[in-house]
């Protein structure tokens, strides 16, 4: 019998794989949403280094949108791998 | 291995081919990802090595794409067929002799294509880079041959089906053979404009969308039922991903010049095909999470499943992106930008990486009949592939979206060369991490071949214990 649980031994891959794994699909979400509102004034592109992390301009929404997908991707594989592990575990 | 090169068929051990293949892959692997580094030096930092011209990044770049495309890619996909289709047939390789004379014919004409790319001749069109007669060469002497060896030993299989990974072998191979011979038409018949252009990315497209993702998922159909010892969860939901990738993906090409001047309805034609890629990927990775039922342990214990299902799981934004990024709106943002590159190394360097690799340490662990020498070293290439990877990604995503936006907002180009500079040098990190976990995968399995422990007769690989 396993001492510690799937999660606890994985949770770097858990972390870096769902981080990746969202991170895909946020970026797909985050354009279209971005492309269907369109832009807004210059100031506003987000390109420059920290502005580009600024949930309020363009690229940085987008950023913003990646990164809660990624976190959201996390808890989704940690749920299923606690669930696995609790049916792998009440198996033998 | 060169001494099968002149025996007889009969007198060359079963296996020889796919580990010539095999170790082929890993060294070109390293070259590959070696000179991926280097050029993504030159790119954060434009003063490192100028004044050679064979060194400036308008040289290199093909020289990288191609090492990587058809000296790792594809000769693990010669490797696991060599082995794979066999074994799925209950037989011998067809040819084994074959397989050898295959591998080092490839060996050598990729040296010859590389170098007379590094010296400038190239055809200008990317992803079909090599002159005409290197293209000749490719399709006679290096894909031909191996889609004869598979096809001929699935004929001779000694089994009643086919399961669905040669299903995807005889396809991939009769396909990428193909589109290599229309791909290329416009360098032997020197066509030119829109008929070059819609040629060369329905050649581009489909080196992806019919080789190097279905092959990959073809691997993982294998190396996850037979390591985990469940079988497939659906042969069914195979059959579907198989004629769903034949069906809707071998039509797309123009979704790549959706501002080219071609006829409105065939861009719309490939934008809604793009889309349907959703209904074979969804089915590829529901059918492999679901196989895994029962042993998710092994997903954070066993080195081969931990590298094929984070293939797998990548497959999920490859395909969610790969799906999308073609429908005018998105495609009108990112077109022309790095989210495209890395997008396009999510497929190359990610899916398809992940699940070859694991599929390569199963391979050659299983036909040597030798033990991972070390574990540590194997945890080590992983980690170093997994976080160079995901560093080079999402560095490359976020840049792209910045320079999307700069195109969007009309910023001047060189404001937006400055805003890209720090995710350029995160870049080059992720690629060096890459490289170098590359280095120590085949240090790792040339101390296999030498002095792993030798797994007894009726065992396999992953049910020994690990001695170091």
């Amino acid at each position: 019998m396993q001492k510690k649980s799937i999660v606890s031994r994985g949770y770097l891959l858990v972390l870096v794989g769902g981080m990746l794994t969202g991170m895909g699909n946020g970026s797909v979400f985050g354009i279209a949403l971005m492309s269907f509102l369109g832009r807004g004034g210059f100031p506003d592109w987000g390109g420059w280094y920290g502005l580009a992390y600024d949930p309020h301009t363009f690229s940085g929404f987008i950023d913003w949108c990646m990164i809660v997908f990624g976190m959201a991707y996390v808890v989704i594989l940690s749920t299923a791998l606690v669930r696995h592990n609790a049916l792998e575990n009440a198996q033998g | 291995m060169l001494k099968y090169l002149m025996a007889r068929n009969e007198d060359i051990p079963p296996g020889s081919a796919a580990v010539y293949w095999g170790y082929s892959s890993i060294v070109w692997f390293v070259i590959g990802t070696g000179l991926g580094a280097f050029n993504a030096a030159k790119l954060a930092f434009p003063d490192f090595v100028t004044g050679l011209e064979f060194l400036s990044f308008g040289h290199m770049r093909q020289v990288h794409v191609m090492a990587v495309i058809f000296g790792w890619i594809s000769m693990a996909f010669g490797m696991t067929m060599m082995y794979m289709t066999p074994m799925l047939g209950n037989t011998r390789l067809w040819s084994e002799k074959l397989g050898v004379w295959n591998a080092f014919l490839w060996n050598v004409g990729l040296s010859l294509g590389l170098t007379v790319l590094w010296w400038g001749m190239n055809s200008g069109r990317e992803y079909s880079d090599f002159p005409w007669f290197i293209d000749l060469y490719v399709l006679l002497f290096m894909t031909i041959p191996l889609g004869i060896n598979v096809w001929m030993t699935i004929i001779h299989r000694r089994t009643q089906g086919i399961y669905i990974t040669n299903w995807f072998f005889g396809a991939g191979t009769f396909m990428v053979s193909i589109v290599l011979l229309v791909g290329n038409l416009p360098e032997y018949f020197h066509l030119t404009g829109l008929t070059e252009a819609y040629l060369t990315w329905w050649n581009a497209h489909n080196i992806l969308g019919l080789w190097i993702t279905p092959v990959g998922a073809a691997i993982g159909y294998y190396t996850i039922p037979k390591i985990t010892g469940n079988p497939l969860y659906s042969h069914r939901l195979g059959h579907l991903h198989f004629w769903s990738i034949v069906v809707f993906y071998s039509t797309p090409a123009s979704h790549h010049l959706m501002s080219a001047p071609l006829p409105e309805w065939l861009k719309s034609f490939a934008s809604v095909e793009g889309v349907l890629i959703l209904v074979p990927a969804i089915a590829f990775v529901s059918n492999i999470l679901m196989t895994m039922q029962g042993k998710w342990n092994m997903f954070v214990e066993n080195l081969e499943v931990k590298f094929t299902v984070t293939g797998c799981l990548m497959a999920i934004p490859l395909n969610m992106q790969g799906g999308f990024q073609q429908t005018r709106a998105i495609n009108w943002y990112i077109h022309g930008t790095g989210w495209i590159v890395a997008h396009a190394h999510l497929a190359l360097l990610g899916f398809s990486t992940f699940v070859e690799v694991g599929a390569v340490y199963f391979g050659l662990q299983t036909i040597m009949r030798k033990k991972l020498w070390s574990l540590t070293l194997g945890n080590l290439h992983f980690w170093f592939l997994l976080v160079g990877f995901t560093t080079y990604w999402v560095s490359m995503t976020i840049a792209g979206l910045i320079q999307g936006a700069g195109k969007i907002y009309e910023v001047p180009y060189i404001d937006v060369v400055i805003a890209e500079h720090p995710y350029m040098i995160a870049r080059w990190l992720g690629g060096s991490l890459v490289f170098m976990g590359n280095c120590v995968w085949l240090f790792n399995m040339w101390m296999t071949a030498r002095a792993g422990t030798v797994i007894p007769a009726g065992r396999m690989a992953h049910e020994l214990a690990y001695e170091r």
